[in-house]
C-alpha cells in the first residue's frame, strides 16, 4: 500500500476535483457565517439540510474581491437581494481544492438574484398559507385599535432614521404621547428573538398599541419580517401591532398579520389620525349636542309660545263669552229699561193726551165766559178805582191830622226829659228835673217845680 | 371619579347624552345638566389628549445591545 505525502495527496484530490467538475457549476443553498474580510474578500458557507443524504451539508465559499465587484453590481441592479446569513442563493463558480486548508471550496464568480427572490416569494407563500390555516392571519389585525392610543410601545433599532421619523411625526401632532421604547435588532437571524422579547415586554407593561418599525432596505434585509416566529408572535400579541416596515413597495409577512402601514412615518400618522378622529368625534358630538340643546330650547320655547297663545286664545274666548253674557245682560237690561221707559212714556203720553183733552174741553168752556169776565173785570176795576181814590183822600186827611208841625202850629208842644224821653206822665219827673219843650217856634228849657196831679 | 373615565366611556356617555337630547325625552332642567356634563367630558378628553408633550421612556430589556442592525 502506497504512502503519500500531504502534498502528493493534495495534488491528487485537486486533480480529481478538477476532473470531476472541470467547468463552472451552479449550486444553491443558504448562506451561513458570512464574513466580509478587510481584504475585500467575502467568505461564507453554503448549507442545506442534506435531506437527500440524510445529514446537514456545508460547502465553504470564497468570493474574491476581484469577482465581488461584478457580483455586487448585479445585486444592486436587482435591488432586492443582499447577501447575508439565512438568505437562500443560487451561485456560480468553480470548485477547487484549497491545499493550504485542505478543503474543497467553491470560488464564487456569479449569482442568480431571481432564484433568491423566487425562493423568498415561495417561502412567503407557504408561510402565509400556514398562518391562514392556523387562523393567525387576521388574529392581531382584527383587534380594534384603542380610541385614543396615546400609550405607544415602540420596537425599533434605537437611533435609527426610522425611529426619528416615527417620533417626529408623533411630536408634530402636539398630542400627549407616552412612548415605551424597546431597542431591538430588526435585521438578521437575531431579529426574531429580539422582536419577540420586545413584544412580550410591552404586553406586560401595558400599552394601547405597539409600533414595530424599521427603515427600508433590500428585500432580503426585510427577510426577518417574513420569519415565521415573528409573524406568529405578532399574530398572538393581544395588543394591536402596527407595522411600518421598509418603503412603500415592501410587504412582509409580519405586515400581513399586523395593522400594516407602509413606512414608519405612515405608522405614526395612523396613530395620530386615530387620536385626531376621536377629537373630531368629540367636536361632532359637541356641536350636535349644542344643536340639539338649542333645538330642545327652541322647541320648549315654541311649546311655551303655543301654550301661551292657546291660553291667550281661550282667555279671549272666555272673555268673549263673558262679554257676550254681559252684552246679553245689558241688552236685556236695556230692553227691560226701554220697556219700562216705554211704559212710562206711554203713561206720560196718555196723561198728556188726557190733559190736553181736558184742557181743550176747559178752554172751549172757558173761552166763551172770558169775554164776559173781561167786561166784568173792567167794571170792577172802575169801581175799585173810584173807591181807591176816595180812600186816598181820606188817608191824606188823616195824615194831615197827625202832622206834629200842624199840631205845634195850633199851640201843642212836646216835652222831653233831659235824656230825650217823651214825657207823657207828670209822675215820670221829679221836682228839680230839667225838661226840654218843643214848640212851633223852637225849644224851651225848664225845671220842674211841682207836680200837678191833674195835668 | 370623572378623572378616571376612559376615552371609550367618555365617548359612549357623550353619544348617550346626544341620543337622549335627540329623542326629545329631556326636559329643560335636565337639558342644562346634560349639556354641562357633556361640556365637562369633552373638556376632560381634550385636555388629556392635547397636553402637547411627548414622553419617551426606554424599556430596559435583557436584549443584548445589537450590533449595527439597520441596513
Amino acid at each position: 500500500m502506497t504512502t503519500y505525502t500531504v502534498a502528493e495527496l493534495s495534488q491528487i484530490i485537486a486533480r480529481a476535483v478538477t476532473r470531476a467538475l472541470p467547468e463552472e457549476i451552479w449550486v444553491h443553498g443558504e448562506i451561513r457565517d458570512l464574513n466580509r474580510a478587510p481584504s475585500g474578500h467575502v467568505y461564507f458557507s453554503l448549507v442545506d439540510d442534506g435531506a437527500e443524504v440524510g445529514s446537514p451539508c456545508l460547502l465553504p465559499v470564497t468570493l474574491f474581491s476581484s469577482d465581488r465587484v461584478a457580483v455586487n453590481r448585479l445585486l444592486q441592479r436587482s435591488g432586492a437581494v443582499r447577501m447575508t446569513d439565512g438568505v437562500a442563493v443560487r451561485i456560480r463558480g468553480r470548485v477547487a481544492h484549497y491545499a493550504a486548508r485542505g478543503t474543497v471550496q467553491l470560488r464564487m464568480t456569479w449569482i442568480d438574484p431571481d432564484y433568491t427572490l423566487g425562493r423568498l416569494a415561495a417561502e412567503r407563500e407557504r408561510l402565509i398559507r400556514s398562518l391562514e390555516q392556523r387562523g393567525l392571519l387576521m388574529k392581531n389585525r382584527s383587534l380594534p385599535l384603542a380610541l385614543v392610543p396615546l400609550r405607544v410601545g415602540l420596537i425599533t433599532s434605537r437611533g435609527s432614521a426610522a425611529e426619528a421619523d416615527f417620533l417626529d411625526e408623533l411630536r408634530r401632532s402636539g398630542y400627549a404621547w407616552r412612548i415605551a421604547s424597546v431597542d431591538a435588532r430588526v435585521q438578521g437571524r437575531d431579529a426574531a428573538a429580539d422582536v419577540i422579547t420586545a413584544l412580550e415586554r410591552l404586553v406586560a407593561k401595558g400599552v394601547d398599541a405597539i409600533a414595530l418599525i424599521r427603515g427600508g432596505g433590500a428585500q432580503t434585509d426585510l427577510a426577518a419580517f417574513d420569519d415565521e416566529a415573528i409573524a406568529v408572535a405578532v399574530a398572538l400579541t393581544p395588543i394591536p401591532v402596527l407595522t411600518g416596515i421598509g418603503h412603500e413597495i415592501d410587504t412582509t409577512v409580519v405586515d400581513l398579520v399586523a395593522h400594516s402601514h407602509k413606512t414608519p412615518t405612515a405608522c405614526a400618522a395612523a396613530l395620530v389620525g386615530r387620536v385626531h378622529d376621536f377629537l373630531q368625534d368629540l367636536e361632532r358630538i359637541a356641536s350636535a349636542l349644542e344643536r340639539s340643546a338649542q333645538l330642545r330650547l327652541e322647541t320648549t320655547r315654541g311649546d311655551l309660545a303655543t301654550a301661551t297663545e292657546r291660553l291667550d286664545r281661550s282667555a279671549r274666548a272666555a272673555d268673549r263669552r263673558s262679554r257676550y253674557t254681559l252684552e246679553a245682560l245689558a241688552v236685556r237690561t236695556i230692553r227691560a229699561g226701554n220697556g219700562l221707559l216705554r211704559r212710562q212714556g206711554d203713561l206720560v203720553k196718555q196723561t198728556e193726551r188726557r190733559m190736553a183733552r181736558t184742557a181743550m174741553i176747559g178752554l172751549d168752556a172757558v173761552s166763551g165766559t172770558l169775554d164776559r169776565m173781561t167786561v166784568a173785570l173792567e167794571a170792577a176795576a172802575d169801581r175799585r178805582l173810584v173807591s181807591a181814590r176816595s180812600y186816598l183822600i181820606e188817608l191824606e186827611h188823616r195824615v194831615a191830622l197827625s202832622d206834629p208841625d200842624r199840631l205845634l202850629a195850633r199851640g201843642w208842644s212836646i216835652t222831653r226829659s233831659n235824656d230825650g224821653l217823651l214825657i207823657t206822665d207828670p209822675r215820670a219827673v221829679e221836682p228839680g228835673s230839667r225838661l226840654r219843650t218843643t214848640v212851633a217856634g223852637g225849644e224851651l228849657a225848664s225845671v220842674v217845680v211841682e207836680e200837678s196831679k191833674d195835668g | 371619579m370623572a378623572e378616571e373615565i376612559s376615552y371609550r366611556e367618555a365617548l359612549s356617555e357623550l353619544e348617550r347624552l346626544l341620543a337622549d337630547l335627540e329623542e326629545e325625552q329631556v326636559d329643560v332642567d335636565e337639558l342644562a345638566v346634560k349639556v354641562r356634563r357633556s361640556a365637562e367630558l369633552i373638556r376632560l378628553c381634550r385636555s388629556r389628549i392635547e397636553a402637547a408633550t411627548i414622553e419617551v421612556e426606554s424599556v430596559v430589556s435583557e436584549i443584548r445591545p445589537g450590533e449595527d442592525a439597520n441596513g
